[in-house]
């Protein structure tokens, strides 16, 4: 019969212009499934909602992904400081080069080089400067003996009241005695990174920073007993020493007494100029009070 | 449908953006701020504790990112395979969502706009904008074709 020739083999599609009528009764069938095959399937495509096509999908997928992410990320870009849970210094200062009369300092006294760091707990810059760009001043300058670093209270940032956060973290610092730098460390890893006066250098957490770098915690204790007012005292006389001395934001630092641009310098400008200075000595230490320190009396302010 | 000036301009946001991460990333791993801008902010931002992602400069994702999108891009214009195109779409979008993120938390929690930022979610947002349109016309052409 002629009906198998059309059943076998599936003939290439032809336009309607090419298909001739079904002939047999077979083919009239078969042009018939075909035709419901092809209502049907448009049909589908017509009815298929928007929302289910692939486009829609990867858009609705790649939302979520994204979405995702930005809860990992939020999650894990703003670790929040609490009692208990302190992050640990990446970049410990090494307490091995504390200066033993003064335990705000750091390297020899009679380096050639003085590097003051005017500084605020609170402050963001500050923390940046704390734990990106001072381990290297540290290694390259103060391990060497070519620079002595101290650090400077210029607590500002809680407008200086007595109970404000910037005067009981400096306050503080100062009351755990020879353990000054790991305070410091501990204080700026853990600053709260999104704000300021937010109340994150309570009482209790200054108190749980102290235990954390093992400071002798009755004499501690005996220190910021009153709200800390004597080291209050000592923290406003200092920043008021700060403000003579020119300083007007944080961080701010002084090489040999000079001050230079606010903000968290880099090693890239800060190192030569200590370089310079260096050379400009002659290999000749120059004395802790030189009379370029004098001429600011933001170099005659040791503790 | 012809993918030569759609690649070009795909490429174009994409290898725009690949800059300005590689900038961004050479001064993060340099410990420098960034050549100021109009708007300044920068040195603010490039500081600021969401300048890293467990302790990677997210300036280095953005460079991943937008070294892939080029490369999807690239062989999308060697190949004409479409999946190419609707993963990049795709990542687009991803993209969007972060540096939407990124400029809430420099609106709202950093308070200062870096214009080198700005600069780089603008590639990602008319990149996407643009591989959306050039995803439907080749929708479109592979519809009529």
């Amino acid at each position: 019969m002629s009906t198998n020739s059309s059943s076998a083999g599936a003939p290439p599609p032809k336009t309607p212009a090419q298909r001739r009528p079904p002939a047999t009764r077979q083919e009239r069938r078969e042009a018939a499934r075909r035709d419901q095959r092809l209502a049907s399937a448009r049909t589908v495509a017509v009815n298929k909602p928007g929302w289910q096509s692939p486009m829609a999908l990867i858009t609705a997928a790649a939302v979520v992904v994204g979405l995702v992410v930005v809860v990992l990320a939020s999650g894990v870009l703003s670790p929040k400081a609490t009692v208990g849970s302190l992050i640990s210094p990446l970049r410990p200062t090494p307490t091995s080069l504390v200066d033993p009369t003064n335990p705000r300092a750091i390297g020899q006294a009679n380096a050639p080089v003085k590097v003051e760091i005017w500084s605020d707990f609170q402050c963001p810059a500050c923390d940046t400067f704390a734990t990106t760009i001072e381990p290297n001043l540290i290694s390259q300058y103060v391990a060497t003996g070519k620079a002595y670093v101290v650090y400077r209270d210029f607590a500002f940032i809680d407008r200086g009241a007595a109970d404000g956060e910037s005067q009981q973290a400096a306050a503080a610092a100062r009351c755990v005695g020879d353990k000054f730098w790991p305070f410091h460390d501990y204080l700026f890893e853990n600053q709260n990174k999104t704000g300021e006066n937010k109340g994150t250098f309570s009482a209790a957490f200054l108190a749980s920073v102290a235990d954390a770098v093992h400071a002798d915690r009755s004499a501690y204790d005996a220190c910021m007993a009153n709200g800390a007012a004597d080291m209050v005292v000592a923290v406003k006389a200092e920043t008021a020493q700060g403000n003579v001395a020119g300083v007007s934001q944080t961080p701010t630092i002084a090489l040999n007494g000079t001050l230079r641009q606010g903000g968290a310098e880099p090693m890239t400008t800060l190192g030569p100029a200590i370089d310079a200075l260096i050379a400009a000595a002659s290999g000749s230490p120059v004395p802790v009070a030189s009379p370029v320190a004098s001429a600011s009396p933001a170099a005659s302010t040791a503790p | 449908m012809a993918r030569g000036r759609p690649a070009l301009v795909l490429g174009g946001f994409a290898a725009v953006g690949l800059a300005i991460a590689l900038y961004l990333s050479a001064n993060a791993l340099a410990g420098t701020a960034p050549a100021c801008l109009p708007g300044g902010g920068c040195e603010t931002v490039a500081q600021s504790e969401y300048a890293r992602w467990l302790g990677i400069p997210v300036a280095l994702f953005g460079v991943l990112f937008s070294g892939v999108l080029l490369g999807l891009i690239a062989a999308w214009w060697r190949t004409g395979d479409g999946r190419l195109l609707l993963v990049g779409y795709a990542q687009g979008l991803v993209g969007v969502v972060i540096v939407l993120y990124l400029r809430y938390l420099e609106l709202f929690v950093i308070g200062a706009i870096c214009p080198w930022c700005v600069a780089y979610g603008a590639t990602i947002l008319f990149g996407w904008l643009a591989l959306l349109v050039v995803q439907r016309r080749a929708n479109r052409a592979r519809d009529v074709g």
